[in-house]
Order: C-alpha cells, then structure tokens, then sequence
C-alpha cells in the first residue's frame, strides 16, 4: 500500500536520507520519535504532501510526484486522516462534524446522516457526545471524534498523526487505544505517528524509530548509538514486561488476553 | 527587549535610506498585487459558485440561510434603532431650516437624496462590517490557526466553497435587506415626527414623498448595499485566510480587514454617485 524507497527529504530537523519503508494492505505501522524529529514530515512523504529529492514513493501502486504537490483533499473518501491538532468545526456538534463528508458530497440530510454515523461514533465511544459541541467535550472525546470522522467512508487506509497528543487522562488514552485496535481490527490498513512509548504496544504493529534522521525498525534499533532512542524502548520493554505479570491495571482492558503479541 | 529595539532602529533606518520615489513605487507595486488578489478571491467566487455540485449546493444553501439571519435577519433591531434616529435627526434639522419644509418639493428631494440614496447603504455597510465581517475575518482565521482548512481538505471539502461561498453570497442579500429596512424604517420615523408636529401636515408630506421616492430608488439603493455586501465579504475572507499560524495575526488582520471594508464601501459609494447621478 505504502513503499519509499531510498527517499530522502527536508524536515525542521534536517535530512533524512535512504529511508526504506513498506506497508502492505491490513497492516499496522507506529512511527516512534521525540517531538520535532520529522514523523509529521515522514507521513507527508508517504502521503505526496511533502516533497522529496530522491528515490521513488508509491501509494496504493501509484509513484508520487518529488514535489509534494498533492493536497490533503487528493485522498477524499480513500484516505482517512487524524491531524495532530483538534480539527473539530467549532460550528457543528460532534455528529455534524463526523458526518459532514456525508452531507455535502452526497446531500444526506440531518436525520439520514445521523442515522448513518450513529453505529461509527458508538463504535468510537463517543455516542453521548453526538449532541454536543466540540468546546462541550473532552480532548479525548475530540480526538475520537476525529477517528471516527476518519472513518466515516470505510477508507482503506488510515493515518494518525500523534493521536494521543493533548490533555487525555488514564480513560480517555485507553479509549483512544482501543479505538486504533477498532481500525486495526477492521483490516484497516494504519499507520500512526507518535512520540508516547505507550501507543507502540497496539496490536501487531510494526515499530519504525525516527533517529539521527533515519527510519530505523525496532530489530535494528540496537545498532543505532543513540541514548534517547535506547532508553525509548527499555522503557518500552518495561512497560510490556509490567503488562505480562499483569502488575499494570491501566493497560489491563486492552489487553484483555495479558499477552504482548505485538510483532514489533 | 534589546533585540525588538535593535529591530525598530533597523527598520527606522531603512525607511529614512530609502527615497521617496522608491517609497512611492513600492506602495504601488504592494497596492497592485493587493488589489489583484481581492480579484483573485472574487474570481474564484464567480467560478466556485458554477462549479458547485448539486450535493454540495444543498448543503451550502444551509449556510447560506445561516448567514442571511445572523447579519440580516438578527442585525434588524440595530438597523431599525439606527435608521430612526438617523432619519428623525435629518428631518428635525431641516425643520429647524425650514420649518415649512414639507411644501417645499426641493428640500424633500435633497432628505429623500442623502438619507435613502447614501446613508441608508453606507450606515448598513457599516454595521455589516462591525457585526459580520469583523467576525468572518476572526472565523476564518482561527480555522487557518487551528487547521481546520486540513480537516476539511482531508474530507474533499474546498475551504473556499464551505466558508466563503456562502458568506459573499450571505453578506449579499443581508445588506441589501438591512437597506430595505433601513428606508422602511427611516419613512417611518418621518411619518411619526409628523403625526407628533404641528407645523407638518401628513397629508401633504406623503405627497412630497410619494413624488420624491421612487421604487426605483429604493432598488438602486439595496442594489448599491448588495454589491457593498459583496466587497466586505471578499475583503474580509482574504484577510481572515491570510492567517498563516499565529493567533496574534488574527486581530492584526481583522482590524486591517474592518478599516479596509470601510474605506472599499465609502470609495464605492462615490463612485456609483458619481457614475449614476452625475455623469
């Protein structure tokens, strides 16, 4: 679904360059790195926002253009996106927002389209919220809206930039965890960017680490001298380790069977 | 501190280096490119409404409706307040002058003239501005601060067709509407100024009026606030959309959106008094 090849690419933090990357169809991958090191930058790329010098980038088979050319409106209906800030229409109540593709590309009117996204934002969790307004709700009630709102045409493909980012309590990050594991259940193809250690224990996904400017897999993060990247994952294999023994409630629901069976 | 002190010296020093002739052709150049782009946006206007679909008309005719009642239909108690005290003021100062003015055909004229040719499109303007346009601006550009163009985009909703389409279309109507109450209003605060002065006649002031105001008036005058309408709108969704990231933009641009709105109507209304009545 997603491959780059060789790409190498500007971002705030410098270039990266050769960075290899692949995703096939159904498959799950979690961009780990501190703020600033180019994960929004490396979803842009994969996506044909953000332009690239050299190698080749292919989405869903087709190259992308070096210049980064294409806008966010290329992927509508086929692409779900989760921006990194709350993107919710101050104007419209969290229904309205979720279903507003529905609305205006196909002209379902309020009942029709309340009928519609009614199951998605109960599979979301935020089913109490339909209602009410995006200053009415919480940030973690926001951030599922907006996955919902992703949702809402069955793309094939969605992509999370930092979905956990924000103020979200103990609740609301387990919501959100179990609202990725809802995509991923589906066979819905995600790939999620983040900086918080926690979201790479979702479900079979594949760990890629952004480091020194380079794309780095969990298998050769042992290779890469970096001490901020090391103690990222022995905090990481802590955090699995406590969740085995079953000692960390806070990860208990969503890991409902207490066994790590994350590919990573 | 001492770096924004060294920045204003900077600053200081380039505008006293540089001539007047330089001054004068940059201001130029900046008012040409300013001014092409108010045509882009209104370009872009003409043929987004063409190009929109019929889903997506549906949906826009909602916000359209939304519009027209928050600057037209909820601006009626301003309007109508305004339009009296306005119209009352002229017409005491012209009984002051001549306190047998309504047999006088010619300061009649010159009432029905300045009040509903030029005052009535001009004060709506204004309180359009204040009420919708300030406000358009801030919309806009909070959305550009807080991203919600992306939001949007992501969903194949062109920012331009969701937000501006119909707040041009939106201002449009409203103004020409408040101009319609804004006459309506103003006829009746000089019907009741009579009713209550000894010195007037009803009567004979309907007469006058009757062969002072025409329909045709009117038209022209709401015609006049419509296409003022159009102008706030485009002036204000270009500033509000040149939020870049920075909420600190938001009231820099929308106060540069109100004042130009204002200057934009007034030189409108000049020339369309010019044009129509004099030449």
């Amino acid at each position: 679904m997603i491959s780059l090849k060789n790409v190498s690419f500007d971002s705030s933090r410098g270039e990266f360059r050769d960075v290899n990357f692949s995703l096939a169809e159904g498959e799950t991958a979690v961009i780990l790195g501190p703020r600033r090191s180019g994960k929004t930058e490396f979803l842009q790329v994969c996506l044909g926002l953000h332009p690239y010098k050299f190698g080749e980038a292919f989405l869903e088979g087709r190259r992308l253009s070096p210049s980064g050319a294409r806008s966010y409106g290329h992927f509508a209906g086929e692409i779900g996106i989760v921006t990194q800030h709350i993107t919710l229409l101050d104007n419209l109540t969290v229904a309205a927002n979720v279903g507003l593709s529905l609305s205006y590309h196909k002209g379902l009117g309020g009942a029709e389209m309340l009928k519609r996204v009614a199951p998605l934002l109960e599979r979301f969790g935020v089913g109490h919220v339909a209602e009410k307004f995006p200053h009415e709700i919480t940030d973690s009630e926001a951030r599922l809206a907006m996955m919902a709102r992703a949702g809402v045409e069955s793309p094939k493909l969605v992509v999370l930039d930092e979905p956990t980012a924000g103020d979200l309590d103990p609740a609301g990050f387990m919501m959100v965890m179990d609202a990725l594991s809802s995509f991923n259940n589906e066979g819905t193809t995600l790939v999620v960017a983040t900086s918080s250690p926690s979201v790479a224990l979702i479900k079979y996904a594949r760990l890629y680490y952004l480091v020194d400017q380079m794309l780095v897999p969990r298998s050769a993060v042992s290779e890469v001298s970096d001490p901020v990247a090391s103690e990222f994952f022995a905090r990481l294999k802590e955090y699995r380790e406590r969740q085995s023994a079953e000692t960390s409630p806070f990860y208990e629901d969503f890991y409902s069977d207490g066994k790590n069976r994350g590919r990573g | 501190m001492n770096t924004s002190v060294e920045s204003q010296t900077h600053v200081e020093a380039d505008w006293k280096a540089s001539s007047l002739a330089e001054r004068a052709v940059k201001f130029t150049l900046e008012s040409a490119a300013y001014f092409r782009d108010l045509g882009f946006v209104f370009l872009e206007f003409c043929v987004g409404v063409v190009r929109l679909k019929e889903n997506q008309w549906r949906y826009t005719k909602g916000l359209i409706t939304h519009q027209i009642i928050f600057s037209g239909i909820d601006a009626i108690y301003v309007v109508s307040v305004i339009s009296m005290l306005v119209g009352g003021v002229v017409m005491v100062q012209l009984l002051s002058f001549s306190p047998g003015f309504q047999t006088d055909a010619f300061l009649m004229k010159v009432m029905v003239g300045l009040v509903i040719k030029e005052i009535a499109p001009i004060f709506c303007s204004l309180i359009l501005v204040g009420r919708s346009g300030s406000a358009i601006a801030v919309e806009l550009g909070e959305m550009k601060v807080k991203r919600h163009h992306e939001a949007l985009e992501a969903m194949g909703i062109s920012m331009f067709h969701y937000f501006n389409i119909p707040r041009i279309i939106g201002l449009a109507v409203a103004n020409a509407m408040l101009v319609g109450y804004f006459v309506v209003m103003t006829l009746f605060s000089w019907l009741l100024i009579s009713s209550f002065h000894q010195n007037i006649h009803l009567a004979g002031l309907l007469d006058l009026l009757a062969g002072s105001l025409s329909l045709g008036d009117v038209a022209l005058s709401a015609a006049k606030g419509g296409l003022m309408g159009v102008i706030i709108a485009v002036v204000c969704v270009y500033h509000g959309g040149k939020v870049e990231s920075s909420a600190t933009e938001i009231p820099q641009r929308t106060s540069r959106a109100i004042v130009d709105s204002f200057l934009y109507c007034f030189i409108f209304d000049a020339a369309v008094s010019v044009g129509f009545y004099v030449v």
